[in-house]
């Protein structure tokens, strides 16, 4: 937290490498929730740059009021639902085919992202409505509290905390399942 | 509830790095991005100066001071400011340089309004001698005398 804040304060003082150290920081856990969201590599990659292209446009105003990781987590999930919402529009509208085989909720690309070891998991998380998937990984990997994953989204907190529960449970018979199979 | 934990701790070891390849975009877009920021910036160093010394109250008075002190000077030396004295070239001059010296506010430029009323107030008003009463008459007789005596 202190290091977040002298780092912004390096930058707002004029230090260009600060926000090379802030990316740097925390790429790894931004592309890890983008992919997490979006169950695409590359798509999470174009998130998590847009995401540094913005911050770093409007950084010389940024003024750091709470974690600077809760910050890009938010702005990594707006960014992700909004390329989700994109990629449904195309898809209901058939322009792209391509783009089916990566929403398909079994798409094997999906099960390797996250590694072998986590093979259940990662395909199971796939299969999550995106909704649902979005509040279970923004409370559980970003630590994000219900009350700012409600503001961000625009839902009540009840809303989220039901989401969450849901997903909870989804998750938990989904893994049981593959592992009675 | 166990299970929940656990969930959450497998979530938590999720892990993907980031390609090198981002790396690379991300920092040129950094490095792009700054240096169009400080062009921006050093051009308008010059305004941003300009600002900042006019944001300071001292700065704000010295010009309206001066901006005053000009107005005065300007208004001075075209109103109240007395024309030079030409040299006189003949009597004409001389009488006409008086007339305009009578009024200390008349510009300097020949056919101003100033010069036209003092060529009328040189001008004989004839009817001004048909209102002399008796101790003008009077005065104007002993007047008379005197300049002839004095012939």
């Amino acid at each position: 937290m202190l290091e977040d804040k002298l780092l912004i304060w390096k930058f707002n003082r004029g230090d260009r490498e600060a926000l090379r150290d802030i990316y740097e920081k925390y790429k790894n856990e931004l592309v890890t929730l983008a992919a997490a969201l979006l169950t695409d590599v590359s798509s999470a990659e174009d998130v998590v740059h847009d995401v540094f292209v913005s911050f770093i446009k409007m950084a010389e105003k940024f003024r750091l009021t709470g974690s600077l990781k809760g910050y890009l987590a938010t702005c990594v999930a707006n960014n992700a639902r909004n390329k989700n919402k994109a990629r449904q529009k195309r898809l209901s509208y058939g322009l792209i085919e391509a783009d089916v085989a990566s929403s398909n909720s079994n798409n094997p690309d999906a099960a390797v992202i996250f590694g072998e070891e986590l093979h259940q998991l990662s395909l199971a998380i796939a299969q999550l409505p995106y909704e649902q998937r979005e509040v279970l990984i923004m409370y559980s990997y970003s630590g994000l509290k219900f009350r700012t994953i409600a503001r961000s989204l625009g839902v009540s907190i009840n809303t989220v905390q039901g989401r969450y529960r849901y997903a909870l449970h989804k998750l938990r018979s989904l893994i049981n399942s593959e592992v009675k199979k | 509830m166990k299970q929940g934990n656990d969930i959450h701790k497998l979530i938590k070891k999720l892990h993907v790095k980031a390609s090198a390849e981002l790396d690379r975009r991300v920092h040129n877009d950094i490095s792009r991005t700054l240096d169009e920021t400080q062009k921006i910036e050093s051009a308008q160093a010059e305004l941003c100066i300009w600002r900042h010394i006019m944001k300071g109250g001292i700065a704000k008075l010295a010009v309206a001071a001066a901006i005053l002190i000009a107005f005065s000077t300007g208004f001075l030396s075209g109103r109240w400011s007395k024309p030079a004295r030409p040299a006189p070239h003949s009597l004409d001059v001389t009488g006409y340089t008086s007339a305009v010296l009578a009024y200390p506010s008349a510009p300097k430029a020949e056919d101003s309004f100033w010069q036209r009323k003092a060529f009328a107030a040189m001008q004989p008003r004839p009817y001004a001698q048909t209102t002399f009463d008796k101790t003008s008459l009077l005065n104007t007789y002993k007047q008379y005398l005197k300049e002839k005596h004095y012939e």
